[in-house]
């Protein structure tokens, strides 16, 4: 390194550290030992505070130049079947030689899906009203099967991977002391694999999995969505409990295009309403319920066919037995640092994180199919906004 | 032959910061530096922590209030600040007192769970954890001078005399001046032009 670079850089260095020094340090950290008492009532009301409440995803308040953090496991659980609303057992939906085939019996049979997420998120606060979202999941995916085929009598399957990724952008629309109301969009990006291969009965060697078992859609994706969230810290009849935080959300997803297997999945769209109670600063129990309707797969992969009248050797892979109508009721929990319970830095990070877990259960589903039902689900997340 | 070194020299108006002479790199710098610690504390470009805002502003209320003279008759009388209910101010309002007085008298600050265990207190802030009772706690003040704040809504039309509100991420202050004046309070004008003035007075009427 010359003589003269190095002097350039000691400049530079020396530049930066007469910059950041000079910095009041309340702009580089919130929670720079500031003495407020020195400031005069009118500056006091004039200064912008972060809400007390903390949050999880559902927040009230927006602020200008703040991150979060959001990672989270999701586990969903597949078994037995239905066609609409009526179940259908796993030996009805088996075909075996000597039955009657007909569209709706297939020669293999998934018993049990269990599809993983795991999902990081970051938001970016950009202005009070403005959030932008990139979410990455990494998902794994298994399934056993029964068949008719000898040598795979039973067998299992698996895949994982990056799925689809999605920017997203929300706005508030609207703000009072006690309700919010944003709404936004995104896109979301075919970064995940729709040419997973597997060993199946279907033919020797590694064959192109069922769209189950895919971990995108290779489609640009469009979302949408709506939120209101209200809060309530002083509940006259309910005076044990903290606060009460309730929303609805309309969130939707449409397809666009064919990926390069010829299909798209269908479009979904999900209503949730939710409401928190808070009876202590650290625990906040709550409910959701979620209804989701969504369409069958337009197109279909030809590899996922055999010849013959009856071109779909299981129900997973026609692409009409996707879709329906679910109900979920959620219950669940958040964790939170008690606010003040340690203080200082340590006690200034935790108090900005929280856990949450969730685990809901389905109490309606009319799907088209014979299609696998959901048996249960499972959410943990941990939330850090710093 | 050898290569003459050679220095090249820009004109001024597009010479670097880096290239002008120690004296001016210095002053500017200097400068720099100043500028930025000149810039005023509150000049905060995140949010403050709400209830820290709101501890400092109780603080703000023993200098803009002033009691009847019986209650602070002894110059060393420190001026008592209770908290009634559940405490949402963590450690934020010791840290906001630790070491402060209020015109020359010490500050005490006291945290009552139930209003059977309440004495008297200059600043009475009734969390919002109250609400159920709050028209009784009322009642039970009638007859002291207790500057009541809270955050609980319709707090001043129930009586109460300061209410901490929450607008557009800021903090509004609303002030029942007919309760005050009924507390025998005096409130700074200072105090009232910042606020929003109520004068019902339902819980408080004599």
């Amino acid at each position: 390194m010359s003589k003269f670079i190095f002097r350039r850089i000691l400049q530079v260095l020396g530049f930066l550290v007469a910059v950041w020094t000079g910095f009041p340090a309340t702009v580089l950290a919130q929670t720079a030992p500031v003495d407020l008492t020195d400031m005069s009532l009118s500056e006091l009301l004039s200064v912008k505070v972060a809400r007390h409440t903390p949050d999880s995803g559902y927040t009230l308040v927006k602020e200008h130049g703040r991150w979060h953090f959001r990672y989270q496991y999701v586990r969903k659980e597949f078994e037995g079947y239905r066609d609409g609303t009526r179940r259908v057992s796993n030996e009805a939906v088996l075909w075996r030689p000597g039955e009657v085939r007909t569209n709706k019996n297939f020669p293999v049979i998934p018993t049990k899906i269990i599809q993983e997420a795991h999902v990081a998120e970051i938001t970016f606060d950009a202005s009070d009203r403005i959030s932008l979202s990139l979410m990455i999941p990494y998902l794994r995916q298994s399934t056993d099967h029964i068949s008719i085929v000898p040598g795979y009598d039973k067998f299992a399957i698996t895949s994982s991977g990056i799925g689809d990724m999605s920017l997203s952008a929300s706005y508030t629309l609207w703000q009072a002391e006690h309700h919010s109301f944003r709404f936004g969009g995104g896109l979301s990006f075919p970064s995940g694999s729709v040419h997973e291969r597997g060993d199946t009965p279907r033919a020797s060697g590694d064959q192109r999995l069922p769209y189950t078992m895919q971990l995108g859609s290779g489609t640009y994706d469009i979302i949408g969505h709506m939120t209101y969230v209200g809060e309530s810290s002083q509940l006259r009849h309910l005076t044990w409990l903290r606060a009460l935080t309730w929303g609805g959300q309309i969130w939707g997803k449409v397809r666009t295009g064919k990926n390069d297997r010829n299909y798209r999945l269908g479009d979904r769209l999900i209503l949730k309403t939710w409401l928190r109670a808070q009876p202590f600063n650290w625990l906040a129990p709550s409910v959701k319920l979620t209804l989701q309707f969504w369409d069958h797969i337009h197109g279909a992969d030809a590899d996922l066919t055999v010849p013959g009248p009856f071109p779909f050797p299981a129900p997973v892979t026609n692409p009409n037995f996707f879709g329906g109508t679910k109900v979920n009721l959620s219950g669940g929990f958040r964790l939170t640092w008690p606010d003040g319970f340690l203080a200082g830095t340590v006690g200034d990070i935790l108090a900005k994180q929280s856990i949450i877990f969730e685990i809901g259960l389905p109490i309606y589903q009319s799907l088209k199919g014979p299609q696998p039902e959901e048996d249960w689900e499972l959410g943990l997340s941990w939330y850090w906004r710093f | 032959m050898g290569r003459p070194t050679q220095e090249v020299v820009r004109p001024a108006a597009s010479r670097p910061f880096f290239a002008c002479g120690p004296p001016l790199r210095f002053i500017i710098l200097l400068v720099l530096w100043a500028v930025g610690n000149a810039t005023p504390e509150h000049a905060f470009s995140q949010p403050i922590a709400e209830y820290q805002v709101k501890a400092a502003l109780l603080y703000n209320f023993t200098r803009f209030v002033s009691w009847p003279k019986h209650l602070l008759a002894d110059p060393t009388t420190p001026v008592r600040i209770g908290i009634l209910g559940e405490d949402p101010f963590g450690t934020h309002l010791e840290a906001v007192l630790a070491g402060k007085t209020t015109k020359g008298r010490p500050i005490n600050l006291r945290r009552f769970h139930t209003v059977q265990e309440l004495e008297f207190c200059h600043i009475l802030f009734i969390s919002a954890s109250e609400n159920g009772h709050l028209a009784a706690i009322i009642e039970s003040l009638q007859n002291t001078s207790a500057l009541t704040v809270s955050e609980i809504d319709n707090f001043t039309q129930l009586g109460g005399i300061i209410k901490l509100g929450l607008k557009q991420d800021r903090i509004q202050i609303e002030v029942n001046v007919d309760a005050a004046l009924h507390a025998d309070l005096q409130i700074s004008s200072q105090l009232l032009q910042l606020a929003t003035i109520v004068h019902k007075t339902s819980g408080r009427e004599k």
